[in-house]
């Protein structure tokens, strides 16, 4: 709730002091508080910004067309990109400069400071700080009369001293911000006044602006022009696209250094307004919470100062630019063709990436000059710079995550990179670095917000000891063992799935006669158990007919087998012999590499039964050679550098040849390993586990 | 039963570790897969085809996975069945024959104690038992296992 109110506040002033002419104050009329409009604005005395500057590359026409005849398609995607992510983010751009360098003016001058409301303000607090005295007054009194404090004197002195300051505490603070004023106001005149159209012409008649200034070093409107594009539409969107994220940076810097002022603004209100409580607190034996002297003091003189320091790195900056300028950065002096306009680009890009790096650190510098204040002021400038930027940059990491990021985690989970992996010499690293491009944001906002390191990113501690770590070293590498097995989208999985879909394709296409035929198997078995029990002959006879054709049939059905011609009876329920001539020769899922019929009993017992071996095979292998790689010297050696333990490695590879259970708990001595006596697993409630071989045992 | 059959199973049952033959011969299995064999009201030839069935599990010649199918394709049984007859056998033949096969392990530690160096260089070796036999190589193991599943 809190945070939502400073963020509304902050919006508030922003656009108030922002549409609002100079020079408004408070005035009380008809006994209510009237907010007066001066008419003359800052406005007039800030540069046009960039409002101007990229209106020239404004119209482009790439011959939009859908139809046949002439234009393209990719004409009408150059000019929609143009139009709707392109010219709007170009006018926030051109809006945030427009801000910048109205809050740094503002911000700077001193009439800002002097709106008749602050006064009322200051004369409010003075009446309440004369309490102070009273109470300071009656506070040695009392101490005088008990005979405990041996300073009356001294206290007096400064009581009545201060009585008398306080009336000039809004007289000093003036001083203090008119002389950081005056300060930045030096550094400010030295930003040259450049044409509002052309950055690079110098011109007397026009008024500063900053932000003009420092777009002139990299000039980012020279690489959107069209007759540098007219044969090559493509290289015009990439261009396009880049230039976006590259505005979009470009905005952030702007409102973000915007608020920053904002900040010193209302920061140095609030120092002014509170003069007489801080200075009354010298009177008090305590300090006086968020209001003291020491406090008031620390944040005066940082808010005030915070603006010719920044504008001193800002002109450092320009200065810098100059020399930026003297780069040969077309080395490749490439005169014509696509590498020319990428020539141009690398001259804009680069500077653009110093200046961007260097105004950060400018920043960083003055907030630490600025006090709490401005620190938050320009926490919420980054909030809302932020957002804006992050609007854009959020459409490109969606795009990073469909194409890169796709290929990433394919690439990671390939057979190939796991095998690699399971070798060593770097494929663990790679397989990593592909899984880490899967499974990035490619949000750059990510990474801006990971550098404002706090203790939080550093990451947790590592609890327990080197036997706590050594365990949790082994569960790792098992997991890691268990992680390059046979995975869902490689080929050999694949295959197995594909021959399981076509079982239960031929299953359910033919589960009314299967089922229907083990039915009669059930019937035909417990009919020939009661004729069993009352020992009749002939209904033995017929029902045990009745099962081994019925059984034959369900072998028939599995096979996929003609029975004409096979001569299989039984006698039905009136001892009538029947015949069973069904054709099951169909019932199949056409033919494996070798031409044979895929039945039902074919795919069960030879496809999927071979190509689960083939996959149990191929996991044991890949797990048998990381396990060697596990314990190799080369890794021990590695372990015991960075402090493990090289049998902890051992331990690993022991367990992942033994596939044994990684252990879940937290408790773990460390170089045990699997017990003595392991029992064979428990295997499945349906599907049981041979007690020896190599199957489902285990341990021997 | 015919003798062949039986004396098939028992070479591949001699094929396994020491304490899974002993543990396999000291419980009467057959005589199990019989008793479940009258229970599901399978006849004379249907029951030899479950004793082989199960002979060939507990052998590990096939695997535990297919032996639904096996029972239903083999014995000729519904799928039901077969399905209930494989839980009877997991529960009646294999899991005595596990805790048979671990209590024949510890007696063994037990009758047979580790020299002190060996126990004590597995102790310090974070769990590696080469220490407490002659085990085969790596290579040799992990081909060995591999030729297993071929069979």
């Amino acid at each position: 709730m809190t945070r939502t109110l400073s963020k509304i506040l902050i919006l508030v002033l922003m656009v108030g002091i922002f549409f609002a002419p100079v020079g408004a104050s408070f005035e009380k009329k008809d006994n209510q508080i009237a907010f007066n409009v001066e008419v003359s604005t800052v406005n007039a005395q800030v540069g046009p910004g960039l409002a101007n500057f990229w209106a020239s590359s404004s119209g482009f026409d790439f011959e939009c067309n859908i139809l046949p005849g002439p234009g393209s398609v990719v004409g009408c995607i150059a000019e929609i990109i143009y139009g709707a992510v392109w010219w709007p983010i170009s006018l926030l751009t051109s809006l945030s400069a427009k801000i910048m360098d109205f809050f740094i003016y503002y911000s700077t001058n001193s009439t800002s400071y002097s709106g008749s409301f602050v006064g009322k303000a200051w004369g409010a607090v003075r009446d309440i700080a004369n309490i102070f005295f009273i109470i300071g007054l009656l506070y040695v009194a009392i101490e005088t009369i008990l005979g405990i404090g041996h300073n009356g004197k001294k206290m007096i002195a400064s009581i009545i001293v201060v009585a008398l300051l306080i009336n000039f505490s809004l007289f000093f603070t003036e001083v203090v911000i008119d002389t950081s004023n005056i300060l930045a106001r030096v550094f400010y005149n030295n930003f040259q006044q450049v044409d509002k159209n052309d950055p690079n012409k110098v011109v007397t008649n026009e008024p500063t602006s900053i932000s003009t200034n420092l777009v002139s070093i990299f000039n980012p409107q020279e690489i959107i022009q069209k007759e540098n594009y007219t044969n090559n539409v493509g290289l015009f969107i990439f261009i396009t696209l880049i230039s976006a994220i590259l505005m979009a940076f470009m905005i952030y810097i702007f409102l973000s250094v915007a608020l920053l002022f904002v900040g010193r603004v209302a920061g140095l209100w609030v120092a002014m307004v509170f003069a007489p409580i801080a200075f009354a607190s010298y009177t008090v034996p305590f300090e006086i919470p968020g209001l003291g002297h020491k406090k008031w003091w620390s944040d005066l003189l940082k808010q005030s100062f915070l603006a010719p320091i920044f504008i001193f790195f800002l002109y450092v900056i320009l200065l810098f630019g100059d020399a930026l300028k003297a780069i040969p950065l077309d080395i490749g002096k490439a005169q014509n063709g696509d590498a020319n306009y990428l020539d141009k680009f690398i001259k804009v890009i680069v500077p653009f990436a110093i200046i961007f790096v260097l105004i950060q650190q400018a920043k960083k510098l003055a907030v630490e000059y600025s006090g709490t204040i401005g620190e938050s002021f320009s926490k919420a400038g980054n909030f809302i710079a932020g957002a804006a930027t992050g609007a854009v940059i959020g459409t490109y990491a969606t795009v990073g995550r469909g194409t890169i990021g796709r290929i990433g985690n394919n690439v990671a989970n390939s057979s190939w990179a796991k095998r690699w992996e399971a070798n060593g010499w770097g494929g663990g690293q790679f397989r990593k670095a592909m899984g880490s491009v899967g499974s990035a944001s490619f949000d750059a906002r990510a990474g801006m917000k990971s550098a404002g390191l706090n203790a939080a990113d550093l990451g947790k501690v590592k609890e327990g000891g080197f036997t706590k770590i050594r365990a949790e070293n082994v569960k790792k590498r098992q997991e890691k063992a268990k992680a390059l097995e046979v995975g869902e989208d490689e080929k050999l999985k694949q295959s197995l799935n594909k021959s399981e879909e076509d079982l239960q394709g031929l299953m359910r296409s033919y589960s009314d006669i299967i089922e229907t035929t083990d039915k009669k198997i059930a019937a035909a078995r417990e009919n020939l158990k009661d004729a069993r029990a009352s020992g009749d002959q002939t209904k033995i006879t017929i029902y045990s007919t009745q099962l081994d054709a019925f059984k034959a049939k369900k072998k028939a059905i599995k096979k996929g087998e003609d029975m004409k011609g096979k001569n299989i009876q039984y006698f039905d329920e009136n001892q009538v012999v029947q015949y069973i001539n069904d054709d099951f020769s169909n019932v199949n899922a056409g033919v494996d590499a070798q031409g044979n019929k895929r039945t039902i009993q074919q795919i069960e017992d030879n496809e999927i039964h071979h190509k689960k071996q083939e996959i149990q095979k191929e996991n044991r292998n890949r797990k048998w050679t990381y396990a060697d790689t596990t314990n190799s010297g080369f890794r021990n050696t590695m372990t015991v550098l960075g402090g493990g333990s090289w049998k902890g490695n051992r331990e690993a590879a022991n367990k992942i040849r033994m596939e044994a259970k990684i252990e879940k708990g937290d408790d773990h001595g460390g170089g045990g390993g699997a017990s003595h006596s392991s029992p064979a697993p428990k295997p499945a409630a349906s599907k049981p586990a041979a007690a020896g071989g190599s199957h489902g045992g285990g341990g021997h | 039963m015919t003798e062949e059959i039986k004396q098939k199973i028992q070479e591949q049952i001699d094929l396994l570790p020491k304490d899974s033959q002993q543990a396999i011969a000291s419980f009467d299995w057959m005589k199990e897969s019989q008793n479940i064999a009258k229970t599901y009201n399978l006849f004379d030839e249907e029951v030899d085809d479950l004793i082989i069935e199960v002979g060939l599990l507990i052998s590990g010649v096939s695997y535990p996975e297919e032996f639904v199918t096996n029972i239903e394709d083999e014995v000729g049984t519904t799928k039901e069945d077969a399905e209930k007859i494989s839980d009877e056998v997991l529960e009646k033949i294999l899991k005595p024959i596990a805790k048979s096969r671990e209590e024949i392990i510890k007696q063994n530690i037990k009758n047979n104690p580790q020299p002190w160096d060996k126990e004590m260089k597995f102790v310090l070796s974070g769990g590696d038992y080469s220490h407490l036999g002659d085990r085969p190589t790596s290579e040799a193991l992990r081909e060995g296992i591999n030729k297993n599943i071929v069979i």
